[in-house]
């Protein structure tokens, strides 16, 4: 049994810091998943969220650096995480070997903590260019997944469009990396539906696909990445409920749904940190090129090629990814909609450029 | 009173699609009551009135002046017309009726019918204050 350890060497109780109400039900921390490992049942993760903690990926933690937050290490699921590292501690090499030898591949913060983990992390891993792309990209999602649920389920828009400037940046400057095959990109990614993990496919996509299609300036591209972070901020005001129901949907519920392009254009439309055609990324992504969509029915070039980027991706993302009323659709019938005859709904060049970046 | 001469001589820039099926589609679109939600019925109606944008978004490079707008429903609390731009909600405009009132409106929502020809659904800052079959021609 590993050692709670504190600065000065003796055993340290657990500390409980009450439950988290602020976050957004539509995404129960339980969800929070930790980099490369399986966190175990969502039960257990539950109840460590109950208790104010959050799981990280040992091999998320650096060797020999300064940690700006406590650790914890849970040995036995029946009984909280016990104090492991006190901040302004480091891990050591020893304690890796001791965690490898007894199967400990999840370790615990306290959730408030989770921004000082997150900027551990930028810092750490982000920045050097030794780490792996696969890692990088792991740790990049991992690092933000709680920051953005709590901007998600903010009331105040600050938040999440402060969130989409600093991921976008971050995602642009990952994809844009000339080491970086589109392949290692798209293996990464999963596939839960979990919004955030649908914001971040489609940014990447979004990323691949501008990137495929020549657009180049870097400003512009971060932009693009901003955009496509922002992109699902309506669903905010659509019923958590709804959004995940299993039944399909009456006509009526589609319609509220439907709604939530209308909502986030309006929640951001008179900020002045957020572009046009950023806007546009929120309002048009459900429009379709043979005026099928919504929420105004354009057609073609009247959509804004942002938005015609931008529904691509999303179609793709959401089609091969679980949802609560179906299983993932195969990658085949995926292309068969967006290339086949159906194919007149979204931008050929748009699709084309995904096929490539998909291939490539 | 704005005289029918001076609304003629405004731009419209409707253009109602070609085929019959979509100018009924034009003429008749009315946005779900119950998805607006509204507090006051709607009637059908048909006349011409004058729109100019205001406290519009800088990115759309409104041009100034005055453009002739088909209204195709009216309630007390809002107005259901035909323009031949398309409006983006949360954008404001006043709305000058042939009668000679004027009411701000915010746009609710847009549905495109054809090329130049897009159905606004907008909410008035003030209701009207009744529908009198006429009063507002």
């Amino acid at each position: 049994m590993l050692p709670p350890v504190g600065p000065s060497g003796g055993p340290r109780e657990p500390m409980h810091i009450g439950t988290v109400d602020s976050f957004d039900s539509r995404e129960p921390l339980s969800t929070v998943s930790t980099l490369g490992t399986n966190a175990g049942s969502e039960a257990r993760v539950e109840s460590i969220e109950r208790l104010g903690f959050l799981p990280v990926a040992v091999d998320t933690i650096t060797a020999s650096i300064a940690l700006p937050f406590d650790l914890f290490v849970r040995t036995d699921p029946r009984v909280a995480p016990v104090l492991f590292r006190e901040r302004q501690l480091a891990l050591e090499a020893g304690d890796f070997d001791r965690f490898g030898d007894q199967g400990i591949s999840t370790l615990y913060i306290r959730v408030a903590d989770h921004v000082a983990y997150r900027s551990f992390l930028l810092d750490t891993v982000l920045r050097d260019e030794g780490v792996s792309v696969g890692k990088r990209f792991r740790v990049l999602q991992v690092a933000n997944r709680a920051v953005f649920q709590l901007a998600f389920s903010s009331r105040n828009a600050d938040q999440l469009v402060g969130f989409a400037g600093e991921y976008g940046e971050e995602l642009a400057r990952l994809v844009s990396d000339e080491s970086v095959a589109a392949c290692e990109l798209l293996d990464l990614m999963a596939h839960d539906y979990y919004t955030y993990t649908h914001v971040t496919n489609v940014s990447v996509l979004v990323l691949l696909i501008a990137g495929r299609m020549g657009m180049g300036a870097s400003d512009e591209i971060v932009a693009l990445a901003r955009g496509a972070v922002l992109h699902d901020i309506g669903k905010r005001h659509i019923a958590p409920v709804l959004l995940n129901q299993e039944r399909p949907l009456t006509r009526r519920q589609r319609e509220a749904i439907q709604e939530h392009a209308k909502l986030g254009f309006l929640e951001l439309c008179h900020r002045r940190d957020v572009s046009w055609d950023q806007l546009m990324m929120v309002y048009q992504h459900h429009e379709r090129c043979d005026g099928q969509g919504y929420p105004v029915g354009l057609v073609a070039d009247e959509i804004h090629p942002w938005a015609r980027m931008c529904a691509v991706a999303d179609v793709y993302d959401a089609m091969s990814s679980s949802r609560p009323y179906r299983p993932a659709i195969p990658l085949k019938e995926v292309w068969e909609v967006l290339e086949g005859d159906r194919g007149s709904q979204f931008d050929r060049e748009v699709v084309k450029a995904l096929r490539a970046v998909v291939s490539s | 009173m704005i005289a029918n001469s001076f609304l003629g001589k405004l731009p419209c820039e409707i253009v109602l699609p070609d085929d019959t099926r979509a100018q009924a589609s034009a003429a008749q679109h009315v946005f779900d009551p119950a998805d607006e939600r509204r507090r006051f019925p709607r009637q059908r109606t048909r006349f011409d009135a004058a729109l100019r944008y205001y406290n519009t978004f800088p990115a759309l490079n409104r041009k100034e002046g005055m453009y002739r707008v088909m209204i195709r429903d009216l309630s007390r609390g809002g107005v259901g017309f035909l323009h031949g731009e398309e409006m983006f909600p949360g954008e404001n405009a006043r709305l000058v009726f042939p009668n000679g009132a004027e009411r701000y409106l915010q746009v609710k929502r847009c549905r495109r019918m054809g090329p130049k020809c897009y159905v606004i659904g907008a909410e008035f800052d003030e209701p009207l204050q009744d529908l009198t079959e006429g009063r507002w021609r």
